[in-house]
């Protein structure tokens, strides 16, 4: 098969086909956002899943942490992506929409439960007081 | 909030020292602390080392020194398992009741107040205290499912997650019907299925060893 020209990607990303190699190409940034009351270490429900984060600042809470991640390629369920936040630089969140419309699944792979929920109060105190 | 970092830097100094002398020390350090937040969450670490170096007493009076939040429900436990571990049960108990009577603090989600009572559940199951351990966590599932009720998606699944980590405790206390009946009802279907299947796990070592 002959490999496409930028231009061609473009073209046909533009019109809408269906293009993986196009998407895998580039890398996406978003930024995740976490409900929050409080900023202790009990303000965060980890489980082995990791933390509910969501792709939309969610209403009726006192605050709404931000966390940056970035992902290659097309979003669907299960990509990862990685956590840009200076503070949390070994997280990552994957695409869990079985969760939920927008879920995704923050993660500190090699962290002990009590350790993720101490490093995300740091950051939500930083970020917001 | 500066004052507040040089509170701080003096607790941490204060802890690291063994020197019970100094509790009324690291109470008043932390309980200086501007922030209602940090506040509880100093509070606490000052209830842990009064735990540690042996002055319940104090823990107890310290953690009467929080507000009505997370951390003094988790505080009271503490010191609870504390004096059961040291054999004071009936002072254990009173306290479990105020730690479980904490748990359903105004400020709370009811996930925070499940996750609490089901921590208290655990603790008490831990001193054979089976039938007052089984009422907690009737209370545990309640909080949950109200909380899986919640407007709010992420707190509707973090009650989800509390249900199956109390599903997948009973499984792994081989009380598999139980588990079943709380993973059943569960809202969320992610949290669900993969409880289920942990329950299956379960399940089949326990039919292997008996």
């Amino acid at each position: 098969m002959t490999e496409l020209t930028a231009q061609e990607k473009l073209l046909r990303a533009i019109f809408g086909e269906p293009l993986t190699e196009f998407a895998a190409a580039f890398k996406t940034t978003l930024t995740l956002f976490r409900g929050l009351n409080g900023t202790n270490p009990s303000a965060f429900r980890v489980d082995n899943d990791g933390l509910s984060v969501f792709e939309n600042p969610l209403p009726d809470y006192k605050f709404n942490l931000p966390i940056r991640v970035v992902y290659q390629g097309e979003k669907m369920a299960g990509i990862v992506a990685k956590v840009v936040e200076r503070m949390l630089t070994d997280g990552i969140a994957e695409y869990t929409p079985q969760f939920g419309e927008n879920h995704w699944s923050l993660r500190f792979p090699g962290l002990e439960t009590s350790d993720v929920k101490d490093l995300l109060s740091k950051y939500a105190k930083f970020m917001l007081k | 909030m500066s004052n507040d970092s040089e509170r701080i830097r003096l607790f941490k100094e204060v802890s690291q020292t063994q020197d019970s002398a100094r509790s009324f020390e690291i109470v008043s350090l932390a309980l200086a602390i501007h922030d209602d937040e940090d506040r509880d969450l100093y509070l606490l670490d000052a209830v842990r080392w009064l735990i540690e170096n042996g002055v319940w007493q104090k823990a107890y009076g310290a953690a009467h020194l929080m507000s009505e939040s997370y951390e003094k429900s988790q505080a009271l436990r503490e010191i609870a398992d504390y004096l059961a571990l040291i054999g004071h049960l009936e002072k254990a108990f009173s306290i479990f009741a105020e730690a479980e009577k904490s748990a359903a603090a105004e400020s709370l989600a009811e996930w925070q107040r499940a996750e609490l009572l089901h921590h208290v559940a655990k603790s008490l199951r831990r001193t054979k205290a089976f039938f007052k351990a089984d009422e907690v966590w009737e209370k545990a599932v309640a909080a949950a499912q109200k909380g899986e009720k919640s407007a709010s998606s992420q707190d509707s699944r973090d009650a989800s997650s509390v249900l199956a980590e109390i599903a997948e405790n009973f499984a792994s206390e081989e009380r598999i019907e139980k588990a079943l009946s709380i993973a059943q009802k569960i809202n969320d279907i992610g949290s669900k299925e993969k409880v289920l299947q942990k329950i299956s796990t379960y399940s089949q070592s326990v039919k292997k060893v008996a």
